[in-house]
């Protein structure tokens, strides 16, 4: 079985996530696109719990880190404590360039970091290439069996 | 004569008088030798009654190998020869036992023709021989131990004469023992010494002992000496002369001397190590730290006067009294690493916590150095505190302001960023929409352009920022290669304006890689930046020694710095142009400011040789490189 071609958006920015699902759906017209808005929900919906028990195990989360309740940052240390959700890839899209936030993410286990940038052009830009890396490009392991899904 | 022969009164009378010389044998002969009369003297010294060998062979009276050798026969022959005979030989008593014996024989009648008998006299001398046996033995001993004396003795007669030298003593008057003993000691050793030896051995002959100690001359120049002069007194209290003994002093006086001017030397030195260490007490005492000496268990034995102002607790008081007790110490570091440092290395350094007497808390920089005793244990301390309280509260203020310059940090790049982007993004959408017409893509370029600017200013300012909050490193920067590193990342700034840089001589500093990088960019990219418009940028940067600094100067050709405002550049945000003239947010020479003085040097700017502008800084030289 193989990963699906979907993104979950974890932002609680609704223009960020308008802009985001936009701008990936220019870049692959067939993704398909969820959008949670803290980390507690983003932990359901990979766990697929209600309400989210139906939505597919997403082939990549796009995780901001600063959001209010459970932050990014704890979503994936909760995330990487969890054997199931170890090799879900994560990448951390956030409007912080601090070194702090950058080293920390990685070292909580995300596997990519990148800055929002500050003009539309380069924003559209960003995701689309997330889009033709991720689902292009790099290999993707397996979801674990007992996540399952479709 | 013959005592039983002659007249019966006189011949009673011989024998009384015979028998009364008990202590000789007095006994006559016959021609041949048999004896006829025998007195009471005799019959003690050889053991026979007179019956007992009266008219018996005398020959019994001599060893039996003396008769084989006809000695009684010889004896008479030589009596009667000479009118007298004498010797000493052993004799034998009747028991068998031999005994030494003086004999002295006399022919009986007529001295012509041949004696009707002889008479002898014996005298037991056993004792007197084992004496002089051993006299003699001693004789020799006393010779032989003498002369091994490294010590001149000399034994002086009444007479003032040298009756016994030693070997020693040769060599100390220079001339041989039979120039010595025997001779008068005036004529051995000189009219002058005996001048000065004669009161002294008068005095030892009139019974008392006398000693001296002085410098004498002696065959080979001059020795010290202690003389001893010691009565030879016999059992009457007779002085029958006088030991001389000389021992020769020299070393020990010449160690004596030594020791004394070593004495005065040492005696010197405790006098200025006193002085010295009254001076260290004084500064001790003055001194500004708390010093104290505890013993390992922590009663204290020194206390100085920083003590009492900072703890509160008067000498008299503290002195006896342990150190936890009055200073009720806590420690930041667990104990057991503070033992292990002190046996380890003998010293600690560390902040503690301390009570004042008055119950307020003290934060002390506190150093220990133990002192070792002769088991090479630590038996003291000498403890050293400085009063780092105040110091300790600005660096507690320090941190706090760190972590606010952090939130702050954290706040401009994140919180002031995100809705800046909104803005920039959204009038980015909006200049593409199909709707907008060109008097509101005006208004959205100003917008963007506010943005823009916004977006600088914040990232200027967090960058002056971390300036101050960045740890400082100290370590040895080649400038020439800071400066390489700062072309290569201004590369298309130089290609561009057509700039030369010059450069020569750049030293060694102590710094901040990171640092010295942010001053020399920012100097740089302002030289190229303020150009005049007729003129190609031509920055030359160099340095000269200043005591123990560098002066790092970078002049260009600029439009230069009017005197007035040669202070005013170095302020956070302040510009002298207007930004469509010359871009930037004028945080640049604020950050090499603060860079600088944070690498302990200073900056400014003076006019430039050619109208443009020196900036110069100073910078700590580094060490030469061994």
């Amino acid at each position: 079985m193989s990963r699906s071609r979907s993104v979950l958006i974890v932002d609680d920015d609704d223009a960020d996530c308008d802009l985001a699902r936009q701008a990936l759906r220019a870049a692959d017209a067939a993704l398909g696109i969820d959008v949670v808005h803290d980390g507690a929900q983003a932990l359901r919906f990979v766990c697929r719990k209600p309400p989210f028990a139906d939505r597919p195990c997403p082939g990549l989360v796009l995780l901001d880190l600063n959001m209010p309740g459970m932050d990014g940052r704890e979503f994936l240390r909760r995330a990487r404590a969890e054997a199931s959700l170890r090799r879900l890839p994560v990448v951390v899209f956030t409007t912080s360039d601090a070194e702090t936030d950058c080293v920390k993410a990685y070292e909580l286990g995300a596997n990519a970091y990148l800055t929002k940038p500050m003009s539309y052009d380069l924003f559209n830009k960003t995701l689309q290439g997330v889009v033709a890396f991720w689902f292009g490009l790099a290999k993707l392991p397996p979801p674990c069996p007992d996540c399952g899904g479709p | 004569m013959d005592a039983r022969t002659a007249g019966p009164e006189s011949a009673e009378h011989g024998r009384r008088l015979l028998d009364s010389l008990v202590e000789y044998a007095v006994f006559s002969l016959d021609g041949r030798g048999y004896v006829r009369t025998w007195n009471e003297g005799a019959a003690r010294v050889f053991g026979y009654a007179a019956e007992e060998i009266v008219g018996r062979s005398g020959d019994r009276l001599f060893l039996p190998e003396d008769v084989e050798r006809e000695i009684p026969a010889q004896e008479m022959r030589r009596a009667a020869a000479d009118g007298r005979a004498s010797d000493e030989r052993w004799h034998r008593r009747k028991d068998g036992a031999r005994f030494w014996a003086a004999g002295l024989m006399f022919p009986l009648a007529p001295a012509d023709g041949a004696p009707e008998g002889f008479v002898k006299v014996v005298r037991d001398r056993t004792q007197s021989k084992r004496i002089e046996d051993l006299r003699s033995e001693d004789d020799k001993r006393l010779r032989f131990l003498a002369d091994f004396l490294p010590t001149p003795v000399a034994y002086v007669g009444r007479d003032h004469r040298f009756s016994f030298n030693n070997v020693a003593y040769e060599d100390w008057v220079g001339l041989p023992l039979s120039e010595i003993t025997g001779r008068p000691v005036r004529d051995v050793v000189g009219e002058e010494i005996y001048s000065r030896l004669r009161p002294r051995l008068d005095r030892a002959l009139s019974g008392e002992r006398c000693d001296s100690e002085e410098l004498v001359p002696y065959a080979h120049g001059h020795r010290w000496v202690r003389a001893s002069y010691i009565p030879h007194v016999d059992p009457d209290d007779q002085v029958l002369g006088v030991v001389a003994i000389l021992f020769d002093i020299s070393a020990l006086k010449a160690l004596e001397q030594e020791l004394r001017s070593r004495g005065e030397i040492l005696q010197g030195a405790v006098d200025e190590k006193t002085r010295e260490l009254a001076e260290r007490d004084q500064l001790l005492q003055q001194a500004n730290d708390a010093i104290l000496i505890r013993d390992v268990a922590g009663t204290i034995s020194y206390w100085n006067r920083g003590a009492e102002e900072l703890y509160g607790w008067p000498r008299e008081e503290a002195l006896g009294r342990r150190t936890d007790e009055i200073l009720k110490t806590r420690f930041p570091r667990p104990l057991p690493e503070i033992q292990d440092a002190l046996a380890r290395a003998g010293r600690w350094q560390g902040r503690l916590l301390h009570r004042r007497r008055d119950g307020k808390e003290l934060a002390v920089e506190s150093r220990w150095v133990a002192r070792r005793g002769p088991d090479g244990r630590p038996n003291a301390y000498l403890e050293i505190n400085r009063d780092v309280t105040e110091l300790y509260r600005t660096l507690e203020q320090l941190e706090e302001s760190n972590r606010e310059l952090e939130e702050f940090a954290y706040f401009a790049s994140h919180d002031l960023q995100e809705p800046l982007r909104k803005v920039l993004i959204n009038a980015e959408r909006l200049d593409r929409a199909a709707s907008a017409d060109a008097e509101s893509r005006a208004w959205i370029a100003r917008i963007n352009e506010g943005a823009q600017r916004m977006r600088l200013l914040i990232h200027d300012l967090l960058g002056y920022a971390r300036i101050n909050a960045a740890e400082v490193r100290s370590e040895r920067v080649e400038l020439a290669e800071v400066l390489r590193d700062v072309e290569e990342e201004l590369r298309e700034e130089i290609a561009r304006t057509g700039g030369r840089l010059e450069s020569g001589g750049l030293p060694a500093v102590l710094g901040d890689a990171g640092l010295l990088r942010s001053v020399l960019r920012n100097l740089l990219s302002n030289a190229l930046k303020f150009r005049r418009p007729d003129a190609a940028p031509r920055v030359r940067i160099g340095a000269e020694r200043e005591g123990a600094d560098w002066r790092i100067g970078v002049a260009d050709n600029g439009i230069g710095i009017e005197r007035d405002k040669r202070e005013l550049v170095f302020r956070p945000f302040k510009r002298l142009h207007r930004k469509e003239e010359y871009p930037g947010t004028g945080i640049g020479l604020a950050i090499c400011k603060r860079a600088v003085e944070r690498l302990g040097g200073r900056v400014w700017a003076e006019a430039g040789p050619d109208g443009g502008t020196v900036f110069l800084f100073t910078l700590p030289a580094a060490p030469e490189a061994r």
